[in-house]
């Protein structure tokens, strides 16, 4: 095995990036199995709140919160401005977007309620769906969307990496329901106590007009602001949120701008790249040859989506005509995983830098773990090295 | 916790059920008195009031009057028609006047309905649903996907798999929508919402949906990232382009259809349910941009064929473009003078062309495609016996495969499949066309109108046409097929029993016709209202005129047909008829002609054949006799009569034909001087002449070489004493042998033979 390392930054990105993103998970699973609390009450939503929702206000939690998304927010960005196309598989791209936009949308909801929280107001679930379906429904409508982005983004994200870890390839199917169950009953949750809102407003407001026929009133709730001592004046907070919103949203368009720019500087050279017994695809050098591949909907098997996890997407080097670069650690480790020969490479993280390059490939197309219960494919010339 | 439930959900039924049960159980329970005479008098008196009788007579007369008021006159319908166009054009006038105002009034509406809170609230509603949907779908996607990429990453050789598998592939897609429209539309029905608002958000559900469902129908043909699960013949390219404009048309339509159907129930006041004018102005507005987006993307995708595909030439490419930018045309005007059942006819007919079209261009590319499987199957079957031989063999390998061409069983169905592909066509057209007009055709109604009985008669008449063609190509083509894969014998050598095909299926495909064609032009006339029955009357008069005038002509034919089926003989058979023989020269559908073997001709007529006898099937069993006399070494005989029968298997010109050849069947019996030793062999018809010669020439010369003697007529005459003879007396002797000698004697009966 080639013993030379290439650089660690990747794995370490990578590393980081899972485990800001499965801690941001856990703490958004938690929230909303607070809020499907909702579908019996809203005081078993309040009797659960500390559990589910304050804890991770905590002074320990709150601020490892808050980096895990600055620092999740930024190697996103930093993962955008990496990739050499956006023209992937439909999941990549739906990951992608919702990444980009579930800042700008959560910074309303967490600015509002840490400005609450300073000030001392407390604002518990009855207030909160009274202000969500009654005050202020855009921002009812919001939380909405928010919920839906975010736990999109973190399957998405949470699945790709489940896929790629051949012991839970009995366990996906269990998790799938979950997947589902959580964010319904959330929205369940939400909409019941919102209904339940609704109609109180209503029968208020029929009794008001029927007691002292008044004008209409519009069933406004008590707005949950106004308390008697302000240490955060409600503008600062206004200004906070848009500024937040704004500089995320500034942020990713640079990240794309710049992406641009790199791509266009950047000189290529054409690859040809012949796949298996199929027709030779001409392509760019700064592509990875697994993006080759589905640029040009030629099916390879990768149940990573291209993040050097999985192993799956790995090729035969049939014959280069440039020596191609080293692997970087990252590969190294995968392909040490899964005990590969030395023409051998992940098609994923390989990058020809030019000429014509023949590969073949190690898996079927359709390839997941569960097919290893049924065969074993002949993976590698030397079988013995596979490590348990 | 659930035990308890369930004892709750059960007493609940159980008394349901028990409810029920009362109920009905009370409802005849009070059980019907007789009238009482007070009421029966009562009866008697209103009966006999005046105003109760004319009352009752006037009921009679109106529902006498108004029975026939039902059927209108086509001129009472054309003016209906008429009028409804008229009032549709002052609609569309009042809807251009009203046009400025339109967005304005809509908006006002829309506001007093409701209020911004609200709308809100309703969107977060309508998204909630929609997670709800798509959450359901993706989860079943998940057990999906892996079955959906091994059908789309694997190849499909034959198209029966091919079909199968894009098939499956659509079935998974209808899956996921359905779990989708269990999600959304299951999710929102729990609620009861305000009718507004149940129209908006079912409205954007079902548009949702709809599109969807088309989208997965359009893959389901088009396929444009799977060529091989593509069922219809395109390119790539050409799919993705095909594709993307339905699915941008269908869109457009299903959401302009449902936004005017929202706006419709905003501003409807009336009661007649006529479209509000500022509303028929927006209709009309999307119907505009409807055609200009349908021309376009005709435009577009014709401009994208003729970059992309050969298949069609130029001039039929502008033809189907031109077919359907006046279509679209058609169904626009149609649409806008609202003549809605002539629109859906233009719309239907319109496309009902094209499909056709193209389900003909893929049974071919189907047909094609099994054709080649089965010849590349047949191929590769063949050659493994010489495929290790040297190049020259494989030079004549190619030599023979050109003279005899692979026949593959699939042919002769095409017309078959075409056939009935036109025919599901037809009839979906025809039942679509129905219920367009509203004909009722199931209904068996007393007084039908002028559009039922056409299309009463359109679809009987359609039905016994393409039922009659159908079989026609069917029993034509397999007709056809049997002659062509007759072969007529080489000079020489005895047809096979195929033979007797050729000369009845020609007749058997002019009775399909005439059968066929008589029937057809009888059910349409029937349809028609035409009776039938004196033609069926006069028909018969002449057939039994005929039947009895060509008596013996018809019994010879079915008689010959009969024989034919029996494969009583053949061409060149040797046969006896009665006291006829010959060989069968000739078979006729109505005689049969053989040729004595002295040259003479005889022609029979079917009818006269009681029994025949056939000299030349199968094999023949010929039996020799020699005699000799009574010192033969039998022994020796039977050696020798084996070794020519060796000889007569060895000859290398009737070797083959004989069965089982020459042996001794030992003494087969005794006579006055000597005995008759028996000989047996038995071949192929027509070959026992010759063997029998050489086997004679052989035996009689093996007999001579070993020094057997043929037995002779001798006469023995036994003289008393041992004296030698005087000359008289050896006169006399002579004199009397000479007497037994010339005795006569019949000779064996001599086989009449060619």
């Amino acid at each position: 095995m080639n013993q030379a390392k290439g650089p660690r930054s990747g794995l370490i990105v990578r590393t980081m990036r899972i485990w800001s993103g499965l801690f941001l998970l856990i703490f958004v699973t938690s929230h909303l199995l607070n809020l499907s609390l909702g579908v019996f009450s809203l005081e078993a939503m309040d009797a659960a709140r500390p559990y589910l929702s304050e804890i991770w206000a905590s002074p320990m939690l709150g601020p490892l919160l808050l980096s895990a998304l600055v620092i999740h927010f930024f190697l996103g960005l930093w993962a955008i401005y990496r990739r050499p196309t956006l023209r992937t598989n439909p999941q990549d791209l739906v990951q992608l977007l919702s990444g980009v936009i579930v800042v700008p949308l959560l910074a309303t909801h967490a600015i509002g309620v840490a400005s609450l929280k300073i000030n001392g107001v407390t604002f518990d679930y009855a207030a909160a769906t009274r202000f969500f379906w009654l005050a202020q429904p855009q921002i009812g409508l919001l939380q909405v969307v928010l919920l839906s982005v975010v736990w999109v983004h973190g399957c998405a994200g949470l699945f790709t990496w489940l896929r790629s870890k051949e012991s839970m390839r009995n366990m996906l199917g269990w998790i799938y329901p979950i997947a589902v169950a959580v964010p319904v009953l959330a929205l369940l949750g939400f909409a019941e106590a919102g209904r339940g809102v609704l109609v109180d407003a209503q029968a208020a407001q029929r009794a008001s007009t029927q007691a002292y026929s008044a004008p209409t009133v519009t069933a406004e709730a008590p707005r949950p602001a106004a308390p008697a001592v302000q240490r955060v004046a409600y503008q600062t907070v206004k200004t906070a949120t848009s500024q937040v919103i704004w500089w995320s949203l500034a942020l990713a368009a640079l990240t794309f701008v710049a992406r641009s720019v790199k791509l266009a500087l950047q000189p290529t050279q054409v690859v040809l790249l012949k796949h298996g017994d199929a027709q030779p695809i001409t392509t760019q050098s700064n592509l990875s040859i697994l993006d080759s591949f589905k640029q040009n909907h030629q099916p390879h098997a990768s149940l990573c989506e291209g993040r050097g996890r999985c192993g799956t997407c790995a090729v035969r080097i049939v014959s280069s005509e440039f020596p191609l670069p080293e692997p970087t650690a990252l590969e190294m480790k995968t392909l040490r995983r899964i005990g590969a020969a030395e023409d051998v490479r992940l098609a994923c993280q390989l990058t020809p830098s030019g000429g014509f390059l023949e590969v073949d490939p190690l898996y079927p197309a359709d390839y997941s773990f569960k097919d290893k219960d049924f065969e074993k494919p002949e993976l590698v010339s030397n079988p013995a090295e596979v490590p348990a | 916790m659930i035990g308890l439930m369930r004892v709750r959900a059960w007493a609940a039924a159980v008394l349901l059920i028990l409810s029920t049960v009362v109920a009905s159980a009370q409802e005849p329970a009070p059980a019907i008195d007789a009238p009482s005479a007070n009421d029966l008098h009562e009866f008697t008196r209103l009966l006999a009031d005046d105003r109760i009788q004319n009352w009752l007579q006037e009921q009679a007369n109106d529902a006498e009057a108004a029975a026939p008021q039902n059927i209108k006159s086509i001129r009472e319908q054309l003016a209906e028609a008429t009028d409804h166009v008229g009032a549709r054009v002052a609609d569309l006038s009042a809807a251009w006047a009203s046009f400025s105002e339109a967005p304005e009034v809509i908006a006002q509406k829309w506001r007093e309905q409701l209020t911004p809170d609200r709308r809100v609230r309703s969107l977060t509603f309508a998204l909630i649903f929609l997670f709800f949907g798509a959450g359901l779908e993706w989860l079943s996607r998940q057990y999906t996907n892996p079955l959906r990429r091994r059908i789309e990453f694997s190849t499909f050789k034959r198209p029966r798999e091919r079909l199968f598998a894009a098939l499956t592939r659509t079935a998974l897609a209808f899956v996921g929508l359905t779990m989708f429209a269990i999600g959304s539309i299951g999710a929102f029905s729990t609620i009861d919402w305000p009718p507004l608002l149940r129209t908006l958000i079912l409205a954007a559900l079902v548009g949702i949906l709809s599109v969807r469902a088309i989208n997965s129908l359009t893959k389901l043909f088009l396929a444009p990232r799977v060529p091989q699960l593509r069922l219809l013949p395109v390119g790539d390219k050409m799919a993705r382009v095909t594709g993307q404009a339905i699915m941008f048309f269908s869109a457009m339509v299903i959401f302009a259809v449902s936004l005017i159907d929202v706006f419709d129930q905003l501003t409807t006041s009336d009661v007649q349910g006529r479209m509000a004018p500022e509303t028929l102005s927006v209709a009309v507005l999307f119907a505009v941009l409807l055609l200009v987006a349908a021309l376009l993307l005709i435009a577009i995708c014709f401009a994208q064929a003729r970059k992309h595909s050969d298949a069609l030439s130029d001039r039929s490419m502008a033809r189907w473009r031109i077919h359907l930018s006046l279509l679209s045309a058609l169904v626009f005007v149609t649409w806008l003078f609202d003549v809605r059942a002539l629109m859906w006819t233009v719309l239907s007919i319109g496309l009902a062309i094209p499909i056709l079209k193209l389900l003909r261009a893929w049974t071919d590319m189907t047909f094609d495609q099994v054709i080649a499987d089965f010849r590349a199957k047949a191929e590769r079957a063949a050659p493994p016996a010489e495929a290790s031989e040297l190049a020259d063999a494989v030079i004549e390998e190619e030599e023979s495969a050109d003279p005899a061409p692979i026949i593959d069983p699939y042919e002769t169905y095409r017309p078959i499949a075409q056939r009935l592909i036109r025919f599901a066509m037809f009839i979906a057209l025809g039942l679509t066309l129905a219920l367009i007009w509203n004909a009722g055709i199931f209904e068996n109604s007393e007084n039908p109108t002028v559009a039922q009985r056409l299309f009463s008669i359109l679809i009987d008449s359609a039905a016994a046409v393409l039922i009659a063609d159908l079989i026609w190509t069917w029993g034509k083509s397999s007709i056809d097929r049997r002659l062509a894969a007759y072969k007529p014998p080489e000079d020489g050598q005895a047809p096979g029993p195929e033979a007797r095909m050729a000369t009845l299926l020609p007749l058997l495909r002019v009775v399909l016709m005439v059968t066929l064609l008589s029937m057809v032009v009888m059910s349409v006339l029937s349809s028609m209202g035409v009776n039938i029955a004196p033609i069926l009357a006069g028909a018969s008069v002449m057939g039994i005129a005929i039947g009895f005038g060509a008596q013996s002509l018809v019994k010879d034919v079915v008689s010959g047909i009969f024989f034919l089926v029996d494969d009583a003989f053949r061409v060149g058979e040797y046969v006896e008829i009665d006291q006829l023989r010959g060989t069968v020269e000739k078979i006729s559908i109505r005689s049969l002609q053989i040729r004595h073997h002295r040259g003479a001709v005889h022609t029979l007529p079917f009818g006269e054949l009681k029994s025949m006898t056939n000299y030349s099937r199968d094999w023949v069993i010929m039996k020799l006799e020699f005699r000799v006399p009574f010192d033969t070494d039998l022994q020796l005989v039977k050696k020798i009569v084996k070794k020519v029968g060796a000889e007569l298997k060895a000859n290398e010109h009737y070797g083959d034909s004989i069965l089982d050849t020459l042996k001794s069947q030992g003494v087969r019996r005794m006579e006055e001087f000597n005995m008759v030793v028996g000989v047996k062999f038995m071949t192929r018809p027509g070959e026992q002449w010759l063997v029998r010669r050489d086997a004679y020439q052989k035996v009689r010369d093996a007999f001579e070489a070993n020094g057997i003697r043929m037995a002779e007529r001798n006469v023995k005459v036994e003289i008393a004493g041992d004296q030698p003879l005087t000359e008289e007396e050896r006169k006399a002797v002579t004199a009397a042998a000479q007497d037994a000698i010339t005795q006569p004697v019949t000779p064996g009966v001599v086989p009449d033979e060619p």
